[in-house]
């Protein structure tokens, strides 16, 4: 299996090989659409917000009442997809600021879902700028979730966030010490090191506090609120989030050979907030969300036909990702315009 | 290099309002940014965080937008505003000469 430790071997082959901060491919697009496509405003990202806010609020007094009954199981799935998937896709929108115009409320929804997907922030904001920079440029990516080789018992512990919240657990206590994993250090200035170690100072406290919360009252109900909704919510934002990039090429400086565009419905695209426009958000990344749809649309000649559903995407990427296990060299290709 | 002098980079009508175009002065390339009250403003092009251009990035008022991580700077201060940019960027007088755009440089 080929070492995708960030900073490792593979990190001077890709700078041998010229992948790093490379020029990537850029579709060709009218200034004046692209333009009126980066076009920024509050409306549409806060009734995003407050719906999944009070969906989120909602279900939560639902699983509340009906904790002790059978009710509560459906009450906590909903509760737990909104707290532990659809925060992906606020940090995420957010982490790049383009959600809203004011950069406060992207910031305080950034935070907010940064709890809820137990990722210190901070670190994160950095680890996802280097994902663009360097997108599956293997020894400079650390967001590769999908290594070539891995056991497929680690897609399915993902689902339940398991791998994830150990590293993480990890980064924070060292963080909390003022010490940066090594991986860290490699996207991370110095000077920001500073908000790593407040931040997994107070993550610390955060979770701490629930569990004493919990001890005290003799019951998991507050963690089933704060903190294990990251685990038993996780499982759809894997399904969104393996859709992105897995089985695709490496080491290429062309989004349309190692990213997917997959057409979601109106639910999953709200859950998801149109990051399955996910080429076109890698390509542009300055166009809000509720823009990609038309910038699809405008680009769509110059790159690859998008998969119809998130059944077509899976359809060849398990199968892939089971070759790849044996056959590290086994790739999926794309036919590019 | 020679003193700096007001050199004309550009006709205004080539620069679309609340938008960003680039010029070259001596093989530097210049971002000059014109608000929607026809100010103009000239900051380097190239981004202090990695490599883009800012020509490509997006205007919001008084700030440009990075293409590449969504970084930002104040166009009238150079300043870094928005994260991953951290360091400043030099910035240029800038004006309107009738139908000119000139750069102090
Ligand atoms: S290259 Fe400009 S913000 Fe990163």
């Amino acid at each position: 299996m080929r070492n995708y430790t960030v900073g490792g071997p593979e990190a001077e082959n890709a700078a041998k090989n010229n992948l790093v901060e490379g020029d990537w491919f850029k579709p060709v697009i009218d200034r004046g659409t692209l333009k009126t496509l980066m076009s920024r405003s509050n409306g549409i990202a806060a009734r995003d917000t407050a719906l999944w806010l009070v969906l989120l609020v909602g279900s939560g007094v639902l699983a509340f009442r009906c904790w002790g009954t059978w009710w509560a199981i459906p009450s906590f799935g909903l509760y737990g997809i909104l707290y532990g998937s659809a925060s992906d896709a606020r940090w995420h929108e957010c982490g790049h600021r383009t959600a809203f115009r004011s950069r406060r409320a992207n910031d305080a929804v950034y935070y907010l879902a940064s709890i809820m997907d137990f990722r210190e922030p901070i670190s994160w904001r950095w680890s996802h700028a280097r994902h663009h920079s360097d997108t599956i440029i293997v020894g400079r990516d650390p967001e590769i979730a999908f290594k070539r080789g891995a056991p497929l018992v680690h897609v399915f512990l993902e689902f339940f966030a398991i791998r994830t919240v150990i590293s993480e657990t990890k980064k924070i206590v060292m963080n909390s010490v003022g010490r940066p994993v090594p991986e860290q250090s490699d996207f991370q200035p110095v000077e920001e090191m500073r908000g790593s170690i407040w931040w997994s100072r107070f993550y610390i406290l955060l979770f701490t506090g629930v569990a004493v919360w919990c001890v005290t009252v003799g019951s998991v109900l507050p963690a089933m609120f704060i903190g294990l909704p990251t685990f038993y919510g996780r499982w759809l934002m894997v399904v969104y989030g393996i859709t992105q990039h897995a089985g695709l090429a490496e080491d290429v400086l062309d989004h349309r050979l190692n990213t997917r565009t997959v057409m979601m419905n109106r639910i999953n695209r709200f859950f998801y907030l149109n990051m399955n426009y996910h080429l076109e958000h890698h390509i542009f990344p300055t166009v809000p969300y509720h823009a990609l749809p038309a910038l699809h649309k405008a680009v769509a000649d110059q790159l690859p036909a998008p998969h119809s559903s998130i059944w077509h995407a899976m359809k060849e990427i398990f199968p892939t990702l089971a070759k790849q296990r044996s056959d590290q060299t086994v790739v999926l290709t794309r036919v590019v315009p | 290099m020679s003193e700096p002098t007001w050199k004309i980079v550009s006709k205004i009508g080539e620069i679309a309002s609340d938008d960003v175009a680039c010029v070259e002065i001596d093989g530097v390339k210049i971002a000059v940014v014109r608000t929607t009250d026809n100010q103009v403003f000239a900051i380097d092009s190239q981004c202090s965080h990695g490599r883009a251009s800012l020509t490509d990035g997006y205007v919001d008022g008084l700030e440009i937008e990075c293409p590449k991580h969504n970084g930002r700077f104040n166009v009238v201060t150079g300043e870094a505003v928005a994260s991953p940019a951290r360091m400043p960027l030099q910035t240029y007088p800038c004006r309107i000469t009738g139908e000119c755009v000139e750069i102090y440089y």
